[in-house]
Order: structure tokens, then C-alpha cells, then sequence
């Protein structure tokens, strides 16, 4: 349950899923939106990423996925070093990883289930197999009878969970979760929460950031929190 | 698993093509009639060609016999003569028999041969070569050997209009080449521009792709068919157009065609020239996406 362990990363002697040594993230222009940070997930665990706004918890998401690159120090996730990682690893990688972007991330011209499917289809999955779990994510999320409505169409929220049923749809070894919840009444977001719950008790290691202080709490969950790119408080 | 994704690639294409419809349309109009004006070149090339091997099969040499060539030796001119494997047919004229086809050739005015104290004109043998040697290249060569034989005064080969005919050809072969790069390079151009805009107009979905996962192949080739579909679509269209364009100028013109290639027949692109173009089609459109990709590869 100690989620993470900075000291055994830094000595390289660990099992965890998801690694940063001294990850130090700029980009163009300058900022540093992760500075010298380090830490580990085992696998399995549940971890929650606070901090204000600004602080780098989206930053610190995007690199673990290979969205972006860390400009110093070394990540290794699932065995891959990630800073050095040739283009089919990231593929890999990334299909074995679900993400939930903050901005969504969606489609405007395809319908919810399509966004879903699209998430399915790469992976060479019958039409028909493809349509019946893009199906099944969005039931789970609440959006059975929007399946067909394009994103435009759908409320911030709405959005917001076709968004979760895209990255829960491959049952991913890791979720990555970008304020999966800023959009959603407290209600609905415990019940995402109780879903991610789920799926952590199926084996899946989750990261997820969020301004909503109550969450951990309400997950019984540990939190890493980033103050302007520095690892504040550990576990 | 990989016919499903050819299958989702597939969707994918139509589905680009049919966002981007009127691009997709302008660039294969674009492309079509660059490669029209390719097509049709070849087509003239390939007719003059024919005009040419047609009067080159008529070609013959003459040699002309030294004055007063006794009997003997002329047969044994005509045995060397004989002798080169490339010679079908040698037929003596006499300086008889040319002056009388002179006479007849010349009719009225024939009255001032009448006057000659002896007959001007030499003995002469009529050379035919066989049907492979009967080209420029060859005959020449031949000639000069023939020309060396004792007892052969000079010898005179199809025209010297002939030999500036091949010329000409051998001129319009070479422009081929280069105005055919040069339309195949301006139809990349437009090909790959259309793929651009694509590239554009779907940047979203791809890089959601990217971050879900699919590898750049997977990405990449609906582009790469759209380009190819492009590349031979107006391959296509130029061979359709060139056709309606060919029966037009039957139509209208072929009667003078025919004079001008001694009775030769027009002809079509042959079935290699044709698979040629829609090869250089698909070409085109595989260079096209190469291009696009090098500019648009994941940072
Ligand atoms: N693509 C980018 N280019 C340049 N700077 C960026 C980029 N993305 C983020 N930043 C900067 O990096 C810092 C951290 O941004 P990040 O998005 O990680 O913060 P965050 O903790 O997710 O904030 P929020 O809670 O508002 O989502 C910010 O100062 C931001 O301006
Ligand atoms: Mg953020």
C-alpha cells in the first residue's frame, strides 16, 4: 500500500510498473513544468495526483504515456524506458494504456460509440466484437442511449465519460486519468470513481489527476501532490 | 486480425475520400489531363515511329557499276555482293533498260537523251536487304561495305530526307523523356498537395490514433491508397480521354494521316504502352505519399 517509494527508486532496486528518476520535464519557451521529480507505482496500485493549477499533474500524465518527451532524468513504464523508446514500443506501450485527456480528446464528426470503437478497431478486432464493447464501455458510463450522438451534441460530462469509456474499453494494464471528473456533479463522480475502484480490484494500476481533494478520501486512496513541478508530499 | 484492420482502412480511405470530395475530384481532373498530354505524346511518338519502320521496310540500295564493266565481272560484283547474309534480293538493271525508264519518266522531254552520242547512264544493281536489316542504322553500314567492292563506282541508299526523319524521331523520343518527368513531377505535386490537406483536415484524428496506440502504418496507409487510388484514376482518365480524342481525330483526319504514312494505319496505345501509363500513374501516387509522410512523420 506505500505507493510510492522514492528512495528505492532512486537506488534502482524496484518492481514498480511506473518509474521517475529525477524526471525533469521543459518545454519550448522555457517552462519547467516537472522539476528533478521522482517516485514509483507498483503494480496494481491506485495513486491520485493533486496540486493547483499549473502545478504539472497533466504534464506529469503526458510523459508517462509518451505523449511528451522528458527532457532529463529516466521513466520506465511496464519495463520501458520510455526516454529512449523506439516507435513500436510506444505503440505498445500506449495500447496497453488507457488515458483519459482532460481536453477529451474526442472526434466532432463521429458519434460516441465510434470514438469508443476507434480505440478497438486499431487493435484489428471484428466489426462486430468492436461494436458490442463499445457498447458495453458506454453502458458502463451511463451513455447507453447517447451512443450515437456526436460529441457536440453531448454535455462537458457527457464528454467527459465517453472520454472514460474510450480508455476503459481495452481494459488497459495502467489508466491514466486527467481530471476525469471536473466536469461531472459529485454524484456522477463517485460513480466513476467506484468504477475505477472496480477495475483496480481486476488488477489495473491507476494515476489519476485531480483538484478535487475529496477523491482520495473517497477512494481510500494515497496522493502525490506537485507544487510548480516539484513533488511536494509523497504518498 | 490484420483483414479487420484492412478492413477499418478501407472505411477509412472511403471515408477521406468522401470528406474531401471536390479535392479529390480537381486533383484527379489535374492529373488526368497532365498525364493526357504525356499520353498523347507517346501516341504521336508511337505513330511516327510506325510511319518510320513503314518507309524504312521500303528502303533499297543502289550501286552503281563502273563504266563498262565487262560481263564477268560484273557477276562477280554481283556474287560479293550476294555473299552478306543480309542481302535477300540483287537485281541487275543495264544501262539500257535505265535510260528507257528514264526516257519514260521523263515523257516529252525525253527528245535531248536523243541527242547523246552514247548512253550516259551506268550499269546498276538493285539491292534488297532482309526484313531486320532494313533500318538506318544498319543500312548505312551495310552500304559503305558494299561501296568497297571493286568494280561498284557509288552506291545511293533511301533518302537523305530519311535519315532526318529517324533524326526527328530520336529528338521527339528524348523530349519524351524529359516532358514526361517533368508532367509525372507536376502531377506529384498536385497529388501531394490533395494529401496534404487531407493530412490537415484529419490532424485531430491522427494524433488521437497516435495517443490510443495505432502504429503509424495503420495511420498511414489510407492516405497512401487515397494517393494511389489518385495516381491511377488519372492514368485512367488520360487513357479515356486519349481514346476519345484518338477515335475524334480517326474520324476526321486519318484519310490524311494515311497519305502522309504511304497508306500506314493509325493505331491506339499498345497494350504494353498502356500498362506502362497506369503503372507511372500508380507510381506517381506512391512518390506523392513518400513525400507527404517525410513531412508529416511523428515528431
Ligand atoms: N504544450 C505546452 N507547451 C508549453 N508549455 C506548456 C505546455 N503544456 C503545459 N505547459 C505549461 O506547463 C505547466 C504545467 O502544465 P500542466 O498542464 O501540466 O498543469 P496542470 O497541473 O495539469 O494544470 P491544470 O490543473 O490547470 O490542468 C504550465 O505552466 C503550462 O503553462
Ligand atoms: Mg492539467
Amino acid at each position: 500500500m506505500t505507493p510510492a517509494i522514492s528512495d528505492r527508486a532512486a537506488a534502482g532496486v524496484s518492481s514498480g510498473i511506473i518509474q521517475l528518476f529525477n524526471v525533469t520535464k521543459i518545454y519550448r519557451g522555457g517552462i519547467a513544468a516537472l522539476q528533478d521529480v521522482s517516485f514509483e507505482i507498483e503494480k496494481g496500485d491506485f495513486l491520485f495526483v493533486a496540486g493547483s493549477s499549473g502545478a504539472g499533474k497533466s504534464t506529469l500524465l503526458k510523459i508517462i504515456l509518451g505523449a511528451e518527451r522528458v527532457t532529463q532524468g529516466q521513466l520506465v513504464v511496464n519495463g520501458r524506458n520510455v526516454t529512449r523508446i523506439p516507435p513500436r514500443e510506444l505503440t505498445r506501450l500506449r495500447k496497453e494504456t488507457g488515458f483519459v485527456f482532460q481536453d477529451f480528446k474526442l472526434l466532432e464528426n463521429r458519434s460516441a460509440l465510434e470514438n469508443v470503437a476507434l480505440a478497438l478497431q486499431i487493435h484489428g478486432l471484428p466489426p462486430g466484437e468492436v461494436r458490442k464493447r463499445a457498447y458495453h464501455a458506454l453502458r458502463a458510463v451511463g451513455l447507453a442511449d447517447k451512443r450515437d450522438q456526436r460529441p457536440l451534441r453531448l454535455s462537458g460530462g457527457e464528454q467527459q465519460r465517453v472520454a472514460i469509456a474510450r480508455a476503459l474499453v481495452n481494459n488497459p494494464l495502467i489508466l491514466l486519468a486527467d481530471e476525469p471528473t471536473g466536469n461531472l456533479d459529485p454524484a456522477l463522480s463517485r460513480e466513476i470513481m467506484d468504477q475505477f475502484l472496480e477495475i483496480h480490484q481486476r488488477g489495473t494500476t491507476l494515476l489519476v489527476a485531480t483538484h478535487d481533494e475529496s477523491l482520495p478520501a473517497y477512494c481510500g486512496r494515497d496522493c502525490i501532490v506537485l507544487d510548480k513541478g516539484r513533488l511536494v508530499r509523497d504518498g | 486480425m490484420w483483414p479487420y484492420k484492412l478492413y477499418y482502412q478501407l472505411k477509412t480511405t472511403a471515408q477521406n475520400i468522401r470528406e474531401h470530395r471536390a479535392t479529390v475530384l480537381l486533383s484527379l481532373a489535374a492529373v488526368g489531363f497532365t498525364l493526357l498530354l504525356l499520353a498523347s505524346y507517346l501516341l504521336l511518338l508511337s505513330n511516327l515511329q510506325s510511319v518510320g519502320e513503314r518507309l524504312g521496310r521500303e528502303l533499297q540500295i543502289m550501286l552503281y557499276l563502273d563504266k563498262g564493266l565487262s560481263g564477268q565481272a560484273r557477276a562477280r560484283v554481283e556474287e560479293a555482293v550476294r555473299a552478306g547474309k543480309e542481302v535477300e534480293s540483287v537485281e541487275y538493271c543495264s544501262p539500257r533498260k535505265a535510260l528507257r525508264s528514264l526516257e519514260e519518266a521523263m515523257g516529252e522531254a525525253a527528245r535531248v537523251l536523243k541527242g547523246l552520242p552514247e548512253n550516259p547512264l551506268p550499269g546498276s544493281l538493285e539491292v534488297r536487304l532482309k526484313g531486320p536489316y532494313r533500318n538506318m542504322e544498319t543500312i548505312e553500314k551495310i552500304a559503305s561495305r558494299l561501296s568497297g567492292i571493286e568494280g561498284v563506282a557509288d552506291v545511293e541508299y533511301g533518302g537523305g530526307w530519311m535519315k532526318r526523319f529517324f533524326a526527328f524521331i530520336r529528338i521527339l523520343r528524348w523530349l519524351a523523356l524529359s516532358l514526361g518527368l517533368l508532367l509525372l513531377f507536376a502531377s506529384v505535386i498536385v497529388i501531394s498537395s490533395t494529401l496534404t490537406l487531407g493530412f490537415y483536415s484529419r490532424k485531430e484524428e491522427i494524433e488521437i490514433l497516435r495517443l490510443v496506440g495505432a502504429t503509424e502504418s495503420y495511420i498511414r496507409f489510407p492516405f497512401f491508397l487515397e494517393s494511389l487510388l489518385q495516381g491511377i484514376g488519372g492514368a485512367a482518365l488520360a487513357l479515356a480521354l486519349l481514346w476519345v480524342l484518338y477515335q475524334i481525330f480517326r474520324a476526321n483526319m486519318g484519310a490524311a494521316w494515311g497519305l502522309f504514312a504511304g497508306w500506314g494505319q493509325l493505331h491506339f496505345l499498345s497494350v504494353p504502352a498502356t500498362i506502362l501509363l497506369l503503372s507511372l500513374g500508380a507510381m506517381v501516387g506512391v512518390v506523392s505519399s513518400v513525400l507527404t509522410f517525410s513531412r508529416f512523420s511523428a515528431k
